[in-house]
C-alpha cells in the first residue's frame, strides 16, 4: 500500500497548478467556430441471398469515407449568423466521390427575450424519439445507423415566441414555420410547387414536455402531431410521438423510454408503428419496429470509454440489425468508435435482403 | 404540556437550522449569478482531463451550463429547471431529457454536482450538531428526485461555508465526499471556497476537482432557462 500512497501524494503535489484559472480562456468573442474531421473504414461481408448480390463487383470490397463538419456562428447585437458546412470524400470499392453540403445557413434576429425569427436553411428537428421521429415534418429522416448524426436542413422562415411562467406551466413557446418547395428550392423535400406551414405549441407543464403541431400543406392533406417527454424518476424517462394525416387512414406513432441503472447502463427502448408503409428506399419503411440500445458507460472503471449494443427489429418480417460497439474519448479531442454490425433475417425480409451481411465499422473523430 | 414545549423547541431549532442552510446558499452564490469553472478529472496514474464551463443560475431552481472546453465537448449545454434536466449536443441539435444521476463529463462528478441548485431548495435539516469550529448538518432530501438522499455537511462557523459534504444513498451507502477549499474573494461581496475536490469509494484512486474562476452577480430573463434557448447559451455570455 505504501508505494500507492507515495504515488497518490506525488499526484496531489502535481495537482497544485490545477487550482490556477486562466481567465484568458473565458474571453467572450463575437463568434464561435467548432466542428470535426471524421475518417471511416468499413470491412464488409456480402449477403449472397440479397437480390443485389449479382450486381456487386466482388473484386473490390474496400470502403473508406471521410467527412469534415464546420460550424461557424457570428453574433452582433440582436443578429446572429449561424452556419454548418459538411464536406465528404468517399472511396467505395475504388469509386471516388465527393460532396459539399451547406447543412445549415440562417440568420436569427431577436426582437426581445420572447420573440425571434430565423430565416435560411435550418433543421428544426422536431420530435422526442431517438431512432425515428414521425412528427419531424420539416426534417430529413434520421440514419438508423447513426441517429445522432448532423442532418441537412431546408430553407424556411421560423418565427418563435417563448415565455416562462411560475406555477405548474413553466414554459410556453410557439413556432411558426413557413416553407416553400419547388424544383429550385427544397427540391429534396418536394419537386412540386408546395407551400408548407407548420405551427407548433410547446408546453412544459407538470414537469412534462408537450408539443402540439398543425402542419398545413397546400397540395396535400394537412397533418397533426403531438409528442411528450417526462422523467418519471431521476433515472426513468418516457416519451412518445403521434402523427396523423387528416381525412385519411394514415397515422404513425412511437413510444419509448430511457432507463439508467445504478451501474450506469443506459437503456433506450422504442416501439414505432405506422399504418401505411413508406417507400422501401427509406429507413423504417415497414409497419412496426422495436428498437433497443444498451450503453454501458465506463465499464470496468474504463474512464471515458463505453460499450454498446443496438438492435433494430422489424416486427413484421422478423428481420433485424445488431450492432456491438465500443467508444473511447481520448484526451486530445479524438473519439474512436468501433462496431460490428450484422444484418439478420430470412430471404426477402428487410434486413435479410441487405447487400451487406456484416460490417466491421471503424470511425475516428477529431474535434476542434 | 411537556410534549408541546418540546415540539415548539424542536420547531424553533429546526427553523434556526434551516436559516443556516439558507445562509450557506447565500454565501456560496448570489441568488442570480453567472460563473466560470473548470473541472479536472484525475486518474490513478496522474493523467488528467480538463473541462471549462460557463454557468448561469437564477433563483433556487434554474441553472444552465455551457461547455467551452475541451473541443470535443464544446457547445454542449445542460439545463436544469427544478428536477427537470436536459442535455443539448451540437451535433444532435436538439435537447434531450437526461437524469441527474448521469454524468456528462465522466469521472466522479455527476450532473447534479455540476448543476447544483441551492441546498435549501433540495434538502431539509434533520439535525444539527455543534462541534466547536464547525456545525454538522444532517440533511435529508425533500423528495426522491434529488440525486443524494442524505448529506452530512460540515459548515465552518466563521465563514458559513461548507468544508466537507458526504453524500449518501437512501440505503446509507457513501457515494462520494466533497471537500471545499481555498477561500477566495471573487468581488461583489462574494467570498467562498474556490475549489471543490471530490473522491468516491465507487471510483477508487480517481479524483475530480472543480475550480471557480469567476462569479458575478447577474440577472437574466427566465426565458434563458428554457429548452428553446438551451442551444443559445453562448449568446448570453458576457
Amino acid at each position: 500500500m505504501k508505494p500507492l500512497h507515495v504515488i497518490l501524494f506525488a499526484a496531489v503535489l502535481g495537482n497544485a497548478g490545477d487550482y490556477d484559472f486562466d481567465l484568458d480562456a473565458i474571453e467572450v468573442k463575437p463568434y464561435t467556430l467548432s466542428g470535426y474531421l471524421k475518417g471511416e473504414n468499413k470491412l464488409q461481408r456480402l449477403n449472397e441471398d440479397s437480390p443485389l448480390f449479382h450486381t456487386k463487383n466482388k473484386e473490390s470490397m474496400k470502403t473508406y469515407a471521410s467527412e469534415g463538419d464546420v460550424k461557424f456562428a457570428y453574433f452582433q447585437d440582436a443578429l446572429k449568423l449561424d452556419s454548418e458546412v459538411m464536406v465528404n470524400y468517399n472511396d467505395v470499392d475504388g469509386e471516388y466521390s465527393d460532396a459539399y453540403t451547406i447543412a445549415q445557413l440562417f440568420v436569427q434576429y431577436k426582437f426581445d427575450q420572447n420573440n425571434l425569427i430565423e430565416v435560411g436553411k435550418k433543421a428544426p428537428k422536431w420530435g422526442k424519439g431517438y431512432f425515428v421521429n414521425p412528427i419531424a415534418f420539416f426534417d430529413r429522416k434520421k440514419d438508423p445507423n447513426d441517429p445522432d448524426a448532423s442532418r441537412e436542413g431546408y430553407v424556411m422562415a421560423n418565427y418563435r415566441y417563448n415565455k416562462s411562467y411560475d406555477g405548474d406551466v413553466r414554459n410556453v413557446s410557439f413556432d411558426l414555420i413557413v416553407m416553400q418547395s419547388n424544383d429550385h428550392m427544397n427540391s429534396d423535400f418536394s419537386q412540386k410547387k408546395e407551400n408548407n406551414v407548420g405551427f407548433k405549441a410547446y408546453f412544459l407543464a407538470y414537469d412534462t414536455d408537450i408539443d402540439l403541431i398543425y402542419y398545413h400543406r397546400s397540395e396535400q392533406s394537412d397533418k397533426i402531431g403531438l409528442d411528450f417527454s417526462k422523467n418519471l424518476q431521476t433515472n426513468i424517462e418516457v416519451h412518445g410521438e403521434f402523427a396523423k394525416t387528416l381525412g385519411a387512414d394514415d397515422y404513425a406513432y412511437l413510444v419509448g423510454l430511457k432507463y439508467l441503472t445504478e451501474f450506469e447502463l443506459s437503456i433506450t427502448s422504442e416501439y414505432f408503428y405506422q399504418k401505411n408503409q413508406s417507400s422501401k428506399s427509406e429507413p423504417f419503411y415497414d409497419h412496426q419496429y422495436f428498437m433497443n440500445k444498451f450503453s454501458q458507460k465506463e465499464p470496468f472503471d474504463w474512464l471515458y470509454g463505453s460499450l454498446y449494443y443496438k438492435n433494430i427489429y422489424n416486427l413484421e418480417d422478423k428481420s433485424m440489425q445488431n450492432s456491438f460497439g465500443a467508444t473511447y474519448s481520448f484526451k486530445n479531442n479524438m473519439l474512436l468508435d468501433i462496431s460490428y454490425n450484422m444484418n439478420d433475417g430470412q430471404i426477402g425480409s428487410e434486413y435479410g435482403s441487405k447487400l451487406v451481411q456484416d460490417t466491421l465499422w471503424t470511425k475516428l473523430y477529431w474535434y476542434f | 404540556m411537556k410534549k408541546i414545549i418540546l415540539f415548539l423547541l424542536t420547531t424553533l431549532a429546526l427553523f434556526g437550522a434551516e436559516s443556516i442552510l439558507e445562509q450557506v446558499d447565500k454565501k456560496l452564490s448570489p441568488s442570480s449569478a453567472d460563473s466560470y469553472k473548470k473541472l479536472i478529472n484525475i486518474e490513478p496514474d496522474g493523467s488528467k482531463k480538463e473541462f471549462l464551463l460557463y454557468q448561469i443560475k437564477k433563483g433556487k431552481d434554474k441553472i444552465v451550463s455551457l461547455f467551452l472546453q475541451p473541443d470535443s465537448e464544446k457547445g454542449r449545454s445542460t439545463l436544469r429547471l427544478d428536477e427537470n434536466m436536459w442535455l443539448y449536443l451540437p451535433e444532435v441539435g436538439k435537447p434531450i431529457r437526461i437524469t441527474s444521476m448521469q454524468s456528462v463529463v465522466g469521472g466522479v462528478f455527476n450532473n447534479s454536482d455540476i448543476m447544483q441548485l441551492d441546498f435549501s431548495a433540495e434538502y431539509d435539516i434533520k439535525s444539527e450538531t455543534d462541534e466547536g469550529a464547525i456545525i454538522v448538518l444532517d440533511l435529508k432530501a425533500k423528495n426522491e428526485t434529488v440525486a443524494y438522499d442524505k448529506l452530512l455537511m460540515d459548515v465552518d462557523k466563521k465563514t458559513v461555508t461548507p468544508t466537507k459534504i458526504a453524500c449518501y444513498t437512501s440505503t446509507g451507502m457513501l457515494i462520494k465526499t466533497l471537500y471545499y477549499e481555498e477561500m477566495k474573494d471573487f468581488g461583489g461581496g462574494i467570498v467562498r471556497p474556490a475549489v471543490i475536490e471530490t473522491d468516491s469509494p465507487l471510483y477508487k484512486g480517481y479524483k475530480s476537482i472543480m475550480v471557480y474562476g469567476k462569479i458575478t452577480e447577474r440577472n437574466v430573463s427566465d426565458e434563458l432557462f428554457t429548452i428553446e434557448n438551451i442551444g443559445k447559451v453562448q449568446e448570453f455570455r458576457k
